[in-house]
């Protein structure tokens, strides 16, 4: 996020309404998943029921950063945004909804958990950016719990995208087979392997960008004390 | 004279050249770094006069510049080069190769349907499609004239993929023993078989209008205008009507094989070549003063 500039008040007050709304539906979602985990319950189908409506709602919602992005409310580029935004889309409305069997994957608690802190941190940072007042702490958290939730929640999104592969296969979920007059064909479970396989050379490009991000805002290891720019 | 030639990442000293003569040109300039670092020869260098500050040509003379205070010269290293033709050729072969693989219907990848009769659309495609590339490969080696000797490495395996990958799939899907032949039969495939074939001569006319306009061995450039050949006409309404014609003839490409994958390489070629054609035409114009107005880069009054 680079610094936001002359920007003017009612894009200012838009975005921190928006960030702040992303910050506690999130942190909804983390509530109901310490709620499913304090009532000491094993099936995880109970929590994605739970917690299904209001992430897919959030979720969902990210894909107006892009429109952000593309009418220069904030300066990222509106084709990154919506590659990050995008596999998890592909995870909640192409494999959770309508691959059923999934929904008790250990995947899903991890993409819940994952998701929901790196967001919550994520939102509450650019909402107090706006307003020019991050404790240090914030920042710290940002670019440090990025070093196990990514790890983590890309593991929860490719054990989903593995549960899923035998049966989009078997059920030939949306797949579009030959013949046809446009002479083209869709094979879904095709299509995820290839995505799988993109996380091999995406993963470290990405997380080594983020270590990059963080040795520049938070400085040296021991520098508790110097101050985020 | 003393030039001091620095990296403009960091400011740090690439070469110290001495005793250079004030009236050389650019290109003399990167020789003689050359031959202190002989890992940047020439077509790797990139002069300009600040940090992030303009591409400066090999033809500019040292003294017309207004040099820095320590007569000092920024060097980008472009990374390894490779020759212009040689990509060409590499990224035409291949297309053209992967699709009369697809073509032969292999057993690997059709299985035992492989044996169903091809449809006649089919064939002319195969031809077309050949013609294309056949063409492609016969202008890079007889009629194209390369203003840059070079372009970096890393496109040769950028448009390598691209077009390898594309002809592989069209043509997977064009060949397979399932294809569905053109909705309105006979008169969809010879139709635009005429608008393939139109297109194509056009695209050859002003490739070779281009050529005539730049003097052998020179990087002359002049404004293009029609010549006698009708097909140049298209000069009078863009810049670059190479490409317009380039995608006329995918779009009845795409007709004659009613192929959904042969429409999206259209679609994907068409937005890189307008991308070029806008910056060339950005370039005509301001190099040229007297520029034709009413030109527009790619699509006749409108893009």
């Amino acid at each position: 996020m680079g610094k936001r500039g002359e920007q003017n008040l009612g894009a200012k007050v838009y975005l921190f309404v928006y960030n702040a709304l992303q910050f506690l539906g999130w942190f909804y979602c983390l509530l109901l998943l310490l709620k499913f985990f304090s009532t000491k319950q094993t099936n995880y189908r109970q929590l994605w029921k739970q917690v299904e409506l209001p992430l897919t709602i959030f979720q969902t919602l990210q894909l107006i950063e892009v429109l952000h992005c593309i009418i220069r409310l904030v300066p990222s580029s509106p084709f990154t945004t919506f590659i990050q935004i995008a596999s998890r889309l592909i995870v909640v409305w192409g494999i959770l909804k309508p691959v059923a069997e999934t929904q008790t994957s250990i995947g899903v608690p991890l993409i819940v958990g994952s998701w929901s802190v790196a967001e919550i941190t994520r939102y509450l940072y650019y909402a107090l950016n706006l307003i020019n007042c991050i404790p240090y702490f914030l920042t710290w958290c940002r670019y440090t719990f990025f070093t196990f939730l990514y790890p983590s929640g890309v593991s929860g999104e490719l054990i989903l995208m593995y549960t899923a592969l035998p049966y989009i296969a078997r059920r030939q979920i949306y797949s579009y087979q030959l013949p046809n007059p446009f002479n083209i064909s869709f094979q879904y479970n095709l299509a995820l392997i290839l995505l799988m396989l993109s996380y091999i050379p995406f993963f470290p490009l990405l997380y080594f960008y983020m270590v990059g991000q963080r040795r520049k805002m938070l400085g040296g290891k021991e520098a508790g004390s110097k101050k985020a720019n | 004279m003393e030039i001091d030639i620095l990296n403009p990442r960091n400011d740090s000293l690439i070469v110290s050249l001495n005793g250079v003569n004030p009236s050389s040109k650019l290109s003399e300039v990167k020789k003689l770094i050359y031959k202190q670092k002989r890992r940047l020869y020439p077509d790797r260098q990139s002069l300009r006069l600040e940090p992030r500050g303009k591409h400066l040509a090999d033809e500019i003379v040292l003294n017309t510049l207004d040099l820095k205070k320590g007569k000092i010269l920024y060097l980008k290293d472009l990374g390894p080069q490779i020759g212009w033709r040689t990509v060409f050729l590499c990224e035409y072969f291949g297309p053209l190769m992967c699709y009369l693989i697809t073509y032969m219907r292999p057993w690997l990848l059709y299985g035992d349907k492989a044996s169903l009769p091809i449809h006649d659309a089919v064939h002319i495609a195969a031809i077309c499609w050949s013609f294309h590339y056949l063409k492609r490969l016969y202008e890079t080696v007889f009629v194209h004239r390369f203003s840059h000797g070079t372009m970096p490495l890393l496109n040769l395996f950028k448009n390598c993929t691209y077009y390898w990958g594309f002809g592989l799939y069209i043509g997977y899907y064009v060949n397979h023993p399932l294809y569905t032949p053109p909705y309105f039969g006979k008169m969809q495939i010879y139709s635009c078989l005429v608008g393939f074939i139109l297109s194509e001569l056009g695209n050859y006319s002003i490739h070779a209008a281009l050529r005539d306009l730049r003097p052998p061995g020179t990087k002359e450039r002049k404004i293009p205008m029609p010549t006698s050949n009708p097909f140049t006409f298209l000069f009078k309404y863009v810049s670059c009507p190479n490409y317009t014609y380039e995608v006329y003839s995918w779009i009845f490409f795409s007709g004659l094989t009613q192929c959904l994958p042969a429409a999206m390489f259209t679609v994907a070629g068409f937005y890189q070549m307008a991308v070029w054609a806008l910056g060339k035409h950005r370039n005509y114009k301001k190099e040229f003063s007297n520029y034709p107005k009413g030109r527009k880069a790619i699509i006749p009054f409108l893009l």
